[in-house]
Protein backbone atom coordinates (compact mmCIF):
# COMPACT_ATOMS: atom_id res chain seq x y z
CA UNK A 1 0.00 0.00 0.00
CA UNK A 2 1.62 3.50 -1.16
CA UNK A 3 1.58 5.77 2.14
CA UNK A 4 -1.39 7.83 0.31
CA UNK A 5 -3.45 5.92 0.54
CA UNK A 6 -2.94 4.70 4.38
CA UNK A 7 -5.29 6.38 7.09
CA UNK A 8 -2.88 8.54 9.40
CA UNK A 9 -2.71 9.83 12.91
CA UNK A 10 -6.02 12.59 13.09
CA UNK A 11 -6.79 10.85 9.34
CA UNK A 12 -10.47 12.59 9.46
CA UNK A 13 -8.99 15.98 9.05
CA UNK A 14 -5.59 15.89 8.36
CA UNK A 15 -5.16 13.71 5.20
CA UNK A 16 -1.40 14.17 4.34
CA UNK A 17 1.83 16.15 6.14
CA UNK A 18 4.59 17.06 3.98
CA UNK A 19 8.01 18.61 5.24
CA UNK A 20 9.88 20.21 2.30
CA UNK A 21 13.77 21.55 2.57
CA UNK A 22 15.53 24.00 0.11
CA UNK A 23 19.16 23.70 -0.66
CA UNK A 24 21.65 25.22 -2.74
CA UNK A 25 25.27 23.84 -3.62
CA UNK A 26 27.32 27.16 -2.39
CA UNK A 27 29.91 27.17 -5.70
CA UNK A 28 26.99 27.31 -8.47
CA UNK A 29 25.05 30.52 -8.70
CA UNK A 30 20.61 29.77 -8.33
CA UNK A 31 18.84 27.82 -11.04
CA UNK A 32 17.54 30.76 -12.41
CA UNK A 33 21.06 32.63 -13.24
CA UNK A 34 22.65 28.85 -14.46
CA UNK A 35 24.31 28.04 -17.89
CA UNK A 36 23.22 24.57 -18.62
CA UNK A 37 26.61 22.96 -18.69
CA UNK A 38 26.23 23.81 -14.97
CA UNK A 39 22.75 22.92 -14.26
CA UNK A 40 24.15 19.15 -15.69
CA UNK A 41 27.20 19.43 -13.21
CA UNK A 42 25.15 20.03 -10.39
CA UNK A 43 22.58 17.20 -11.19
CA UNK A 44 25.71 14.69 -12.22
CA UNK A 45 26.90 15.94 -8.39
CA UNK A 46 23.93 15.34 -6.68
CA UNK A 47 23.44 12.18 -8.34
CA UNK A 48 26.71 11.09 -7.34
CA UNK A 49 25.75 12.45 -3.00
CA UNK A 50 22.83 10.49 -3.38
CA UNK A 51 24.17 7.13 -3.80
CA UNK A 52 23.88 6.17 -0.50
CA UNK A 53 20.29 6.67 -0.15
CA UNK A 54 19.10 4.23 -2.55
CA UNK A 55 16.66 6.49 -4.51
CA UNK A 56 15.38 6.03 -7.90
CA UNK A 57 16.73 8.60 -10.05
CA UNK A 58 14.79 10.25 -13.17
CA UNK A 59 15.92 12.86 -15.51
CA UNK A 60 12.60 14.71 -16.30
CA UNK A 61 13.56 15.18 -19.85
CA UNK A 62 13.94 11.14 -20.42
CA UNK A 63 10.05 10.86 -19.01
CA UNK A 64 6.95 10.72 -21.11
CA UNK A 65 5.22 14.20 -20.34
CA UNK A 66 1.91 12.35 -19.11
CA UNK A 67 4.80 10.35 -16.25
CA UNK A 68 5.56 13.91 -15.16
CA UNK A 69 1.82 15.36 -15.09
CA UNK A 70 1.20 11.67 -12.81
CA UNK A 71 4.49 12.90 -10.68
CA UNK A 72 2.41 17.00 -9.99
CA UNK A 73 -0.57 14.82 -9.19
CA UNK A 74 1.07 12.81 -6.53
CA UNK A 75 2.79 16.00 -5.33
CA UNK A 76 6.00 14.26 -5.57
CA UNK A 77 6.82 16.83 -7.68
CA UNK A 78 5.75 20.82 -8.22
CA UNK A 79 4.47 22.30 -11.66
CA UNK A 80 7.65 24.12 -11.82
CA UNK A 81 9.36 20.68 -12.35
CA UNK A 82 6.98 21.06 -16.04
CA UNK A 83 9.32 23.67 -17.56
CA UNK A 84 13.31 23.44 -18.90
CA UNK A 85 12.90 19.64 -18.35
CA UNK A 86 16.25 19.01 -19.73
CA UNK A 87 18.26 20.47 -16.69
CA UNK A 88 15.81 18.90 -13.96
CA UNK A 89 15.73 15.73 -12.43
CA UNK A 90 13.74 13.72 -9.08
CA UNK A 91 15.23 11.34 -6.99
CA UNK A 92 12.24 8.90 -5.29
CA UNK A 93 11.71 6.43 -2.72
CA UNK A 94 10.54 3.36 -3.79
CA UNK A 95 7.58 4.47 -1.38
CA UNK A 96 7.14 7.63 -3.28
CA UNK A 97 7.30 9.31 1.19
CA UNK A 98 11.11 10.82 -0.04
CA UNK A 99 11.44 12.83 -2.91
CA UNK A 100 14.60 15.02 -3.70
CA UNK A 101 13.98 17.65 -6.79
CA UNK A 102 16.90 19.09 -8.74
CA UNK A 103 17.24 22.30 -10.12
CA UNK A 104 13.65 23.59 -9.54
CA UNK A 105 13.87 27.29 -7.79
CA UNK A 106 16.79 26.17 -5.44
CA UNK A 107 19.14 23.61 -6.41
CA UNK A 108 17.65 20.49 -3.68
CA UNK A 109 14.23 20.95 -2.64
CA UNK A 110 14.18 18.09 -0.17
CA UNK A 111 10.68 16.54 0.25
CA UNK A 112 9.16 13.86 2.88
CA UNK A 113 5.58 12.88 3.10
CA UNK A 114 3.62 11.24 5.60
CA UNK A 115 -0.13 10.16 5.68
CA UNK A 116 -2.35 12.46 8.32
CA UNK A 117 -0.61 14.51 11.33
CA UNK A 118 2.92 13.35 10.79
CA UNK A 119 5.23 16.04 10.93
CA UNK A 120 8.05 14.77 13.23
CA UNK A 121 8.49 12.01 11.19
CA UNK A 122 8.72 13.66 7.72
CA UNK A 123 11.06 16.34 9.18
CA UNK A 124 13.00 13.23 11.07
CA UNK A 125 13.23 11.61 7.68
CA UNK A 126 13.99 15.00 5.56
CA UNK A 127 16.28 15.55 7.61
CA UNK A 128 18.36 12.03 6.91
CA UNK A 129 18.27 12.95 3.54
CA UNK A 130 20.16 16.30 3.89
CA UNK A 131 22.78 14.79 6.43
CA UNK A 132 23.42 12.33 3.34
CA UNK A 133 23.69 14.53 0.93
CA UNK A 134 25.90 17.44 2.64
CA UNK A 135 28.20 14.50 3.52
CA UNK A 136 29.29 15.21 -0.33
CA UNK A 137 28.10 18.54 -1.35
CA UNK A 138 29.19 22.13 -0.30
CA UNK A 139 25.48 23.97 0.82
CA UNK A 140 25.22 27.85 0.69
CA UNK A 141 25.31 28.42 3.89
CA UNK A 142 25.47 32.10 5.57
CA UNK A 143 26.77 32.58 9.29
CA UNK A 144 23.97 35.04 10.13
CA UNK A 145 21.16 34.19 7.57
CA UNK A 146 21.56 30.24 7.69
CA UNK A 147 20.37 28.57 4.22
CA UNK A 148 20.66 30.31 1.30
CA UNK A 149 18.19 29.99 -0.67
CA UNK A 150 16.75 32.09 -4.45
CA UNK A 151 13.96 33.42 -2.74
CA UNK A 152 14.43 35.60 0.61
CA UNK A 153 10.98 34.39 1.71
CA UNK A 154 12.73 30.68 2.20
CA UNK A 155 15.74 31.68 3.89
CA UNK A 156 16.72 30.12 7.08
CA UNK A 157 15.85 26.70 7.51
CA UNK A 158 14.71 26.43 3.75
CA UNK A 159 11.80 24.75 5.53
CA UNK A 160 8.62 24.40 4.50
CA UNK A 161 6.51 22.41 6.69
CA UNK A 162 2.32 21.56 5.55
CA UNK A 163 -0.87 19.72 6.34
CA UNK A 164 -3.59 18.79 3.91
CA UNK A 165 -6.71 19.36 5.84
CA UNK A 166 -10.43 18.48 4.80
CA UNK A 167 -12.70 21.14 5.98
CA UNK A 168 -15.91 20.25 4.24
CA UNK A 169 -17.80 21.68 7.20
CA UNK A 170 -15.79 24.65 8.07
CA UNK A 171 -16.11 25.52 4.76
CA UNK A 172 -19.94 24.97 4.25
CA UNK A 173 -20.58 27.26 7.79
CA UNK A 174 -17.98 29.68 6.39
CA UNK A 175 -15.38 29.68 9.35
CA UNK A 176 -13.09 29.19 6.75
CA UNK A 177 -13.23 32.79 5.72
CA UNK A 178 -12.22 33.83 9.05
CA UNK A 179 -9.23 31.12 9.25
CA UNK A 180 -7.98 32.49 5.77
CA UNK A 181 -7.77 35.87 7.18
CA UNK A 182 -6.73 35.08 10.46
CA UNK A 183 -3.44 32.06 10.00
CA UNK A 184 -1.66 35.30 8.85
CA UNK A 185 -0.66 36.94 11.70
CA UNK A 186 0.19 33.57 13.30
CA UNK A 187 3.04 33.29 10.24
CA UNK A 188 1.30 30.42 8.42
CA UNK A 189 -0.81 30.27 5.38
CA UNK A 190 -3.70 28.61 4.40
CA UNK A 191 -4.79 28.18 1.12
CA UNK A 192 -7.08 25.50 -1.67
CA UNK A 193 -5.00 23.09 -2.99
CA UNK A 194 -6.78 22.85 -6.35
CA UNK A 195 -8.13 26.31 -7.23
CA UNK A 196 -7.82 29.72 -5.42
CA UNK A 197 -9.17 30.73 -2.03
CA UNK A 198 -12.21 29.83 -0.15
CA UNK A 199 -13.47 28.01 -3.68
CA UNK A 200 -11.41 24.78 -2.88
CA UNK A 201 -11.87 22.01 -5.23
CA UNK A 202 -13.22 19.27 -3.02
CA UNK A 203 -13.05 21.09 0.64
CA UNK A 204 -8.80 20.21 0.93
CA UNK A 205 -6.75 23.21 2.12
CA UNK A 206 -3.02 23.02 2.86
CA UNK A 207 -1.89 25.21 5.89
CA UNK A 208 2.05 25.74 5.82
CA UNK A 209 4.24 27.90 7.78
CA UNK A 210 5.97 31.55 5.79
CA UNK A 211 8.62 31.86 8.34
CA UNK A 212 12.07 30.40 8.27
CA UNK A 213 14.29 33.07 9.99
CA UNK A 214 14.58 33.41 13.20
CA UNK A 215 13.01 30.29 14.21
CA UNK A 216 14.07 26.46 14.52
CA UNK A 217 12.76 23.67 12.92
CA UNK A 218 11.49 22.24 15.49
CA UNK A 219 9.53 25.19 16.68
CA UNK A 220 8.04 25.71 13.41
CA UNK A 221 6.56 22.15 13.32
CA UNK A 222 5.27 22.21 16.92
CA UNK A 223 3.32 26.15 16.12
CA UNK A 224 1.84 24.32 13.10
CA UNK A 225 1.10 21.15 15.06
CA UNK A 226 -0.73 23.12 17.65
CA UNK A 227 -2.79 25.18 14.93
CA UNK A 228 -3.89 22.04 12.72
CA UNK A 229 -5.00 20.52 15.41
CA UNK A 230 -6.98 23.66 16.50
CA UNK A 231 -8.72 23.68 13.15
CA UNK A 232 -9.01 19.52 13.47
CA UNK A 233 -11.33 20.22 16.29
CA UNK A 234 -13.19 23.09 15.18
CA UNK A 235 -13.75 21.04 11.94
CA UNK A 236 -14.43 17.70 13.96
CA UNK A 237 -17.15 19.85 16.01
CA UNK A 238 -19.44 21.27 13.39
CA UNK A 239 -20.11 18.01 12.00
CA UNK A 240 -20.78 17.46 15.03
CA UNK A 241 -23.04 19.92 15.39
CA UNK A 242 -24.56 18.63 11.40
CA UNK A 243 -24.90 15.15 12.68
CA UNK A 244 -26.77 16.12 15.41
CA UNK A 245 -29.19 19.14 14.05
CA UNK A 246 -29.83 18.01 10.10
CA UNK A 247 -28.70 13.98 10.26
CA UNK A 248 -31.42 13.20 7.29
CA UNK A 249 -30.07 15.88 5.12
CA UNK A 250 -26.36 14.91 5.78
CA UNK A 251 -27.22 11.14 5.35
CA UNK A 252 -28.96 12.17 2.07
CA UNK A 253 -26.56 13.98 0.32
CA UNK A 254 -23.36 11.73 1.26
CA UNK A 255 -25.54 8.98 0.13
CA UNK A 256 -26.22 10.55 -3.16
CA UNK A 257 -22.71 11.42 -3.55
CA UNK A 258 -21.49 7.85 -3.41
CA UNK A 259 -24.86 6.54 -5.55
CA UNK A 260 -23.75 8.62 -8.44
CA UNK A 261 -20.28 7.57 -7.71
CA UNK A 262 -20.94 4.04 -7.94
CA UNK A 263 -23.16 4.46 -10.48
CA UNK A 264 -22.22 7.42 -13.11
CA UNK A 265 -21.13 6.62 -16.19
CA UNK A 266 -18.99 10.37 -17.17
CA UNK A 267 -17.20 12.04 -14.24
CA UNK A 268 -15.36 15.21 -14.48
CA UNK A 269 -12.49 15.92 -12.19
CA UNK A 270 -14.55 18.75 -10.48
CA UNK A 271 -17.22 16.72 -10.26
CA UNK A 272 -15.42 13.54 -9.26
CA UNK A 273 -13.27 15.74 -6.51
CA UNK A 274 -16.89 16.94 -4.75
CA UNK A 275 -18.13 13.57 -4.69
CA UNK A 276 -14.94 11.96 -2.82
CA UNK A 277 -15.06 15.03 -0.82
CA UNK A 278 -18.54 14.03 0.54
CA UNK A 279 -18.17 10.35 0.95
CA UNK A 280 -15.09 10.73 2.71
CA UNK A 281 -17.07 13.24 5.36
CA UNK A 282 -19.69 10.15 5.11
CA UNK A 283 -17.14 7.75 6.33
CA UNK A 284 -15.53 9.73 8.94
CA UNK A 285 -18.74 10.86 10.60
CA UNK A 286 -19.67 7.08 10.37
CA UNK A 287 -22.43 7.25 7.85
CA UNK A 288 -20.88 5.24 5.05
CA UNK A 289 -19.99 1.76 6.81
CA UNK A 290 -19.29 -0.38 4.08
CA UNK A 291 -16.43 1.69 1.92
CA UNK A 292 -13.08 1.61 2.59
CA UNK A 293 -11.46 5.32 3.49
CA UNK A 294 -8.18 3.58 1.68
CA UNK A 295 -10.11 2.86 -1.40
CA UNK A 296 -11.30 6.70 -0.72
CA UNK A 297 -7.75 7.97 -0.46
CA UNK A 298 -6.41 5.89 -3.33
CA UNK A 299 -9.03 6.97 -5.77
CA UNK A 300 -8.26 10.67 -4.67
CA UNK A 301 -5.27 10.28 -6.45
CA UNK A 302 -6.33 8.27 -9.23
CA UNK A 303 -9.13 10.55 -10.57
CA UNK A 304 -6.11 13.32 -11.50
CA UNK A 305 -6.14 14.09 -15.35
CA UNK A 306 -3.09 12.99 -15.93
CA UNK A 307 -3.54 9.31 -14.57
CA UNK A 308 -6.74 8.87 -16.10
CA UNK A 309 -5.08 9.52 -19.21
CA UNK A 310 -2.53 7.51 -18.68
CA UNK A 311 -5.21 4.88 -18.49
CA UNK A 312 -7.17 5.66 -21.99
CA UNK A 313 -3.20 5.23 -23.96
CA UNK A 314 -3.98 6.35 -27.01
CA UNK A 315 -7.27 7.78 -26.50
CA UNK A 316 -5.85 10.26 -23.40
CA UNK A 317 -6.74 13.44 -25.60
CA UNK A 318 -10.08 13.19 -25.35
CA UNK A 319 -11.86 14.83 -22.63
CA UNK A 320 -15.56 12.64 -22.84
CA UNK A 321 -13.15 9.53 -23.31
CA UNK A 322 -11.35 10.88 -20.35
CA UNK A 323 -14.75 11.15 -18.18
CA UNK A 324 -15.91 8.29 -19.50
CA UNK A 325 -12.88 6.61 -17.76
CA UNK A 326 -12.68 8.33 -14.79
CA UNK A 327 -16.27 6.99 -13.77
CA UNK A 328 -15.51 3.94 -14.85
CA UNK A 329 -12.40 3.50 -12.74
CA UNK A 330 -14.79 4.45 -9.74
CA UNK A 331 -17.21 2.17 -10.43
CA UNK A 332 -14.73 -0.81 -10.21
CA UNK A 333 -12.89 0.59 -7.40
CA UNK A 334 -16.17 1.12 -4.99
CA UNK A 335 -18.77 -1.73 -6.38
CA UNK A 336 -16.42 -4.40 -5.24
CA UNK A 337 -17.06 -3.52 -1.99
CA UNK A 338 -20.90 -2.27 -2.25
CA UNK B 1 17.41 106.57 -18.06
CA UNK B 2 20.76 107.38 -15.93
CA UNK B 3 21.95 104.94 -14.47
CA UNK B 4 20.58 104.87 -10.91
CA UNK B 5 24.44 104.43 -9.01
CA UNK B 6 26.55 106.92 -10.85
CA UNK B 7 23.58 109.23 -12.39
CA UNK B 8 26.04 109.95 -14.98
CA UNK B 9 25.82 107.40 -17.97
CA UNK B 10 22.75 106.12 -19.92
CA UNK B 11 21.57 103.07 -17.72
CA UNK B 12 22.03 100.09 -20.50
CA UNK B 13 21.64 97.43 -18.27
CA UNK B 14 17.84 96.70 -16.48
CA UNK B 15 17.72 94.00 -13.82
CA UNK B 16 14.33 92.86 -12.28
CA UNK B 17 14.57 90.46 -9.60
CA UNK B 18 12.13 88.79 -7.76
CA UNK B 19 12.16 87.49 -4.17
CA UNK B 20 9.14 86.00 -2.42
CA UNK B 21 7.11 87.91 -4.21
CA UNK B 22 9.11 91.41 -3.62
CA UNK B 23 10.22 92.96 -6.84
CA UNK B 24 13.43 95.08 -7.34
CA UNK B 25 14.59 96.91 -10.31
CA UNK B 26 17.77 98.23 -11.00
CA UNK B 27 19.13 100.33 -13.63
CA UNK B 28 22.74 100.91 -14.71
CA UNK B 29 25.25 101.20 -16.92
CA UNK B 30 28.02 99.16 -18.05
CA UNK B 31 30.33 99.84 -16.01
CA UNK B 32 28.55 100.24 -12.72
CA UNK B 33 26.58 96.84 -13.95
CA UNK B 34 29.94 95.38 -14.23
CA UNK B 35 31.39 95.74 -10.95
CA UNK B 36 27.95 95.31 -8.95
CA UNK B 37 27.94 91.27 -8.55
CA UNK B 38 24.60 90.09 -8.31
CA UNK B 39 23.67 91.74 -11.25
CA UNK B 40 26.78 90.68 -13.41
CA UNK B 41 26.18 87.09 -12.48
CA UNK B 42 23.35 87.29 -14.82
CA UNK B 43 25.89 87.48 -17.71
CA UNK B 44 26.88 83.90 -16.80
CA UNK B 45 22.94 83.12 -16.97
CA UNK B 46 23.46 80.35 -19.63
CA UNK B 47 26.22 78.44 -17.07
CA UNK B 48 23.81 78.34 -14.59
CA UNK B 49 21.64 76.79 -16.10
CA UNK B 50 23.78 73.63 -17.63
CA UNK B 51 24.83 74.40 -13.37
CA UNK B 52 21.54 73.43 -12.23
CA UNK B 53 21.69 70.88 -15.19
CA UNK B 54 25.11 69.69 -13.64
CA UNK B 55 24.14 69.64 -10.45
CA UNK B 56 20.99 67.50 -10.97
CA UNK B 57 23.22 64.69 -12.53
CA UNK B 58 25.58 64.97 -9.73
CA UNK B 59 22.56 64.16 -7.20
CA UNK B 60 21.38 61.58 -9.35
CA UNK B 61 23.94 58.50 -7.83
CA UNK B 62 22.77 59.17 -4.20
CA UNK B 63 19.17 58.73 -5.92
CA UNK B 64 19.81 55.93 -8.41
CA UNK B 65 22.41 54.50 -6.15
CA UNK B 66 20.13 50.58 -5.69
CA UNK B 67 21.05 50.38 -9.43
CA UNK B 68 24.67 50.35 -8.99
CA UNK B 69 24.27 47.70 -6.25
CA UNK B 70 25.50 44.63 -7.83
CA UNK B 71 26.59 41.30 -6.87
CA UNK B 72 30.47 40.60 -7.75
CA UNK B 73 30.08 36.47 -8.18
CA UNK B 74 27.14 36.49 -10.58
CA UNK B 75 26.32 40.24 -11.26
CA UNK B 76 22.88 40.42 -10.37
CA UNK B 77 21.83 43.94 -9.77
CA UNK B 78 19.86 44.98 -6.69
CA UNK B 79 17.41 46.60 -8.64
CA UNK B 80 16.93 43.41 -11.19
CA UNK B 81 16.23 41.50 -7.39
CA UNK B 82 13.92 44.09 -6.57
CA UNK B 83 11.62 43.40 -9.60
CA UNK B 84 12.03 39.64 -9.47
CA UNK B 85 12.55 39.04 -5.60
CA UNK B 86 14.62 36.30 -6.54
CA UNK B 87 18.60 36.34 -5.81
CA UNK B 88 21.07 34.59 -8.02
CA UNK B 89 23.40 33.25 -5.89
CA UNK B 90 25.24 32.84 -2.04
CA UNK B 91 27.52 35.42 -2.63
CA UNK B 92 24.07 38.05 -3.27
CA UNK B 93 23.20 37.50 0.54
CA UNK B 94 27.11 38.98 1.26
CA UNK B 95 27.29 41.69 -1.79
CA UNK B 96 23.59 43.09 -1.00
CA UNK B 97 24.81 43.86 2.59
CA UNK B 98 21.92 46.26 5.04
CA UNK B 99 19.55 46.00 1.58
CA UNK B 100 18.77 42.08 2.15
CA UNK B 101 19.09 42.56 5.33
CA UNK B 102 16.24 44.79 5.82
CA UNK B 103 14.64 42.51 3.11
CA UNK B 104 14.47 39.62 5.14
CA UNK B 105 13.32 42.30 7.73
CA UNK B 106 10.46 42.86 6.47
CA UNK B 107 9.70 39.28 5.13
CA UNK B 108 10.60 37.51 8.36
CA UNK B 109 10.64 39.82 11.02
CA UNK B 110 14.14 38.83 12.18
CA UNK B 111 17.83 38.37 10.53
CA UNK B 112 19.21 35.61 12.55
CA UNK B 113 19.08 31.69 11.83
CA UNK B 114 18.21 29.85 14.90
CA UNK B 115 17.80 26.42 12.68
CA UNK B 116 19.94 23.46 11.82
CA UNK B 117 23.85 24.31 10.99
CA UNK B 118 25.17 21.95 8.33
CA UNK B 119 27.78 19.67 9.65
CA UNK B 120 30.68 20.30 6.77
CA UNK B 121 29.17 23.71 5.23
CA UNK B 122 28.58 25.25 8.13
CA UNK B 123 31.83 24.93 10.41
CA UNK B 124 32.11 28.35 10.76
CA UNK B 125 29.10 28.76 12.18
CA UNK B 126 29.22 25.82 14.58
CA UNK B 127 32.12 27.42 16.28
CA UNK B 128 30.69 31.11 15.68
CA UNK B 129 27.65 29.62 18.10
CA UNK B 130 30.01 27.98 20.69
CA UNK B 131 32.05 31.16 21.22
CA UNK B 132 28.32 33.21 21.38
CA UNK B 133 27.71 30.95 23.86
CA UNK B 134 30.99 31.41 25.62
CA UNK B 135 30.17 35.12 25.67
CA UNK B 136 27.38 35.05 27.12
CA UNK B 137 28.57 33.16 29.85
CA UNK B 138 31.19 35.90 30.04
CA UNK B 139 29.00 38.39 30.48
CA UNK B 140 26.73 36.81 33.05
CA UNK B 141 30.09 36.64 34.69
CA UNK B 142 30.67 39.94 34.60
CA UNK B 143 34.06 39.10 32.83
CA UNK B 144 34.77 41.53 30.58
CA UNK B 145 37.85 41.19 29.68
CA UNK B 146 37.20 37.51 28.12
CA UNK B 147 33.76 38.84 26.79
CA UNK B 148 36.13 41.59 24.84
CA UNK B 149 38.22 38.81 23.32
CA UNK B 150 35.25 36.54 22.49
CA UNK B 151 33.64 38.97 20.82
CA UNK B 152 36.46 40.32 18.77
CA UNK B 153 37.27 36.52 17.84
CA UNK B 154 33.38 36.19 16.90
CA UNK B 155 33.94 39.20 14.45
CA UNK B 156 36.73 37.93 12.90
CA UNK B 157 34.91 34.63 12.16
CA UNK B 158 32.12 36.33 10.52
CA UNK B 159 34.07 38.48 8.43
CA UNK B 160 36.32 35.53 7.88
CA UNK B 161 33.45 33.16 6.18
CA UNK B 162 31.97 35.94 4.38
CA UNK B 163 35.17 36.06 1.98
Amino acid sequence: MKWYEQQGKQGDVVISSRIRLARNLKDFPFASKMSQSQAKEVLQKVKAAAKPLGLTYLSMEAMPPVNRQMLMERHIISPEMLGAVDTKAVLISEDEKISVMVNEEDHLRIQSMMPGLGLQEALKSANHVDDVLEKSLDYGFHPQYGYTTCCPTNTGTGLRASCMLHLPALTANGFIHTLLASVGKLGFTIRGVYGEGTKALGNLYQISNQITLGISEEETIKRLVELVLMVGDKERKMRQNILAEQKSRITDMVMRSLGTLKNAYILSSDEAFKLISDVRLGINMGIIKDVDITDINRLSYEVGAAHIASLCGEDGESAEKRDIMRAKLAREKLSLKG
Amino acid sequence: MLCQNCNKKTASVHFVKVINDVKTEMHLCDTCAAANQEVSSVDNFDITVSDIINSFFTQMPSVAMPSMLTCHACGLSFDNFSKTGKLGCSICYDDFGDKIQSTLNRIHGSVKHMGKIPKRSGSAAHQIAKLQKQLEDAIAQENYEQAAVLRDEIRKLEEGDKK
